[in-house]
């Protein structure tokens, strides 16, 4: 019996979820970043003008590709992935939230990605993209990069309904997911853009990891005080080298650091080194919240 | 004349499970469970406590909660899981795509994958008379083919020392005293979840979360 503890007289059985395993992981890991890769391309280039049709364009349409990639885990997942058309059936359930989401973001970005890559790119339909409306064009922008954003959203809200798994069950983990999912796009673009881009990141990937650093000890806090489920997930959490060596330290702590160090020294190596670390902290926050997703039973 | 929907609940009387596992195999019987693979719709958990010279060994049998508020119904994206107008959560085999969403909402662990090896084990066990013919969420349903024919559930009926009690809030009985009155509980209220099963607990069994409500005043019912 794994896990049979004592609080206050009373037993409390702490079983592990086994339904979730690291391929969800990875479909949260890369719903959350392919997401967030649309969001900030529509961002940045419909609301801080950035004129870089190409960069922005193939982010998204790699974002889309990365956000459908991920979605083949949960198929694969699935008793019945060729049934997997009925989730657009039952609105309560946040799946089908999620893969309305996704096929929005899908149809919406991929248009306005394909529109902005076809002046530089000439492809099968490249000449009749150009033909369409700027205004119906930045439209289905600013729809990508909402879609984009919810995406992101959805994929912490997806784990929120489980009501007697103490670490999914409150409202910081849609937060703390959509705040590590920008954070993981900033660090893609921290890689692949023009420095003065890359440098726009970096100053908002140092306040979205300082803001995960908060939302992160916030949890911790809020375990230690809630219940006994959640001294018993604390503990776990802390005494695991995964967790709190490779996540809390090097995913988070270590690329905060070498992120502020770089813009004083202005060292790329460094940027690069701080991107793969936050690459690596994202996919691991994920495998560990699911990891540590502990039931609570009353037996 | 009125049709009147029965308000069926169950109760286990914690005092009187002797841990004979004999629901486990009536049920396993009567619904085509994976026993083969260790997966259960109903199961009794057996905890040691203390230490020798006073160790005990007591039982906890647990099965769908059946719940008001259905958390399982609400986690499922396609619809397969749904209510009876008596408040039966059942699952549309046919429907179910086995995301899992269902089994990560449950807070009392009712619900498995039965798996494709699970169905060809089953198809081989029952031949034409199997009742799983394709991979799906599967869970306890109290029966429900049985309580439309006004039978008990498998698993009411075997129980040897009635630990396992079942009947209509609509109608005055033992079973719908002991949840009127307040002397069996639910498991875990504060989820909010308004499970129809009912313990009546025993100073021997530790359900830390039911201990904890013993003293509250008797449980609102709404179904």
């Amino acid at each position: 019996m794994d896990g049979l503890t004592m609080y206050f007289g009373n037993y409390q059985h702490f079983v592990h979820q086994a339904a979730w395993g690291w391929m969800i992981a990875v479909y949260l890991f890369l719903g959350g970043l392919g997401g967030s890769m649309g969001a900030l391309s529509s961002y940045f280039y419909l609301i801080r003008k950035e004129k870089h049709p190409l960069l922005f364009g193939l982010s998204t349409l790699l974002g889309i590709g990365l956000v459908n990639f991920g979605g083949i885990f949960l198929l694969i997942h699935m008793l019945k992935p060729w049934f997997a058309f009925f989730v657009w059936t039952h609105p309560t359930s946040w799946i089908f939230w999620g893969a309305s989401f996704i096929m929005i973001y899908t149809i919406a970005g991929a248009v306005w990605g394909l529109s902005l890559i076809s002046s530089s790119i000439n492809f099968p339909f490249s000449q009749k993209l150009k033909t369409l409306n700027p205004s119906l064009v930045d439209k289905l922008g600013y729809i990508s990069g909402i879609m984009g954003l919810l995406t992101a959203v959805y994929t912490g809200l997806l784990l929120s309904t489980a009501p007697a798994i103490t670490l999914w069950s409150n409202p910081g983990l849609p937060v703390l997911f959509m705040v590590s999912a920008l954070s993981t796009a900033t660090a893609y673009f921290m890689l692949v853009s023009p420095s003065h881009i890359a440098h726009e990141n970096e100053k908002l990937d140092i306040a979205l990891l300082a803001l995960e650093i908060i939302i992160i000890s916030a949890f911790f806090n809020y375990l230690f005080i809630s219940s006994a489920a959640g001294k018993y997930i604390i503990s776990k959490m802390l005494s695991s080298i995964g967790f709190m060596g490779f996540f809390v330290i090097l995913g988070l702590i270590t690329p905060f650091i070498l992120e502020i160090y770089a813009i004083k020294k202005h060292s790329k190596s460094l940027v690069i080194l701080a991107s793969i670390l936050v690459l690596m902290g994202g996919f691991l926050l994920r495998f560990y919240i699911l990891k540590f997703g502990y039931y609570t039973y009353p037996w | 004349m009125e049709k009147v929907i029965p308000k069926w609940v169950f109760v286990v009387d914690l005092n009187s499970c002797v841990g004979c596992n004999a629901c486990m195999a009536a049920c396993a019987q009567e619904n085509q469970t994976p026993y083969w693979s260790n997966k259960w719709r109903t199961k009794v958990e057996q905890l040691e406590i203390g230490e020798f010279p006073e160790a005990k060994r007591v039982f906890f049998p647990h099965l769908c909660m059946q719940c008001q508020n259905t958390p399982c119904y609400y986690a499922c994206p396609t619809g397969a899981t749904y209510k009876t107008e008596e408040g039966i959560v059942l699952v549309n085999h046919e429907r179910c795509i086995g995301c899992e969403a269902c089994v990560i909402a449950c807070p009392y662990g009712a619900r498995y994958p039965y798996e494709s090896d699970d169905v060809d084990e089953c198809e081989k066990l029952y031949g034409e008379e199997a009742r799983h013919t394709t991979p799906h969420i599967d869970k306890c349903t109290w029966c429900y083919h049985r309580l439309k024919e006004g039978l008990e559930p498998a698993c009411v009926e075997t129980c040897p020392t009635n630990c396992r009690m079942f009947g209509d809030l609509n109608v005055d009985s033992y079973v719908s005293r002991l949840v009127l009155e307040g002397k069996a509980i639910p498991l875990s209220p504060q989820l909010g979840t308004e499970p129809k099963v009912f313990y009546v607990t025993s100073k021997e069994t530790p359900v830390g979360v039911v201990s904890h409500h013993l003293n509250e005043p008797p449980y609102k019912q709404t179904i």
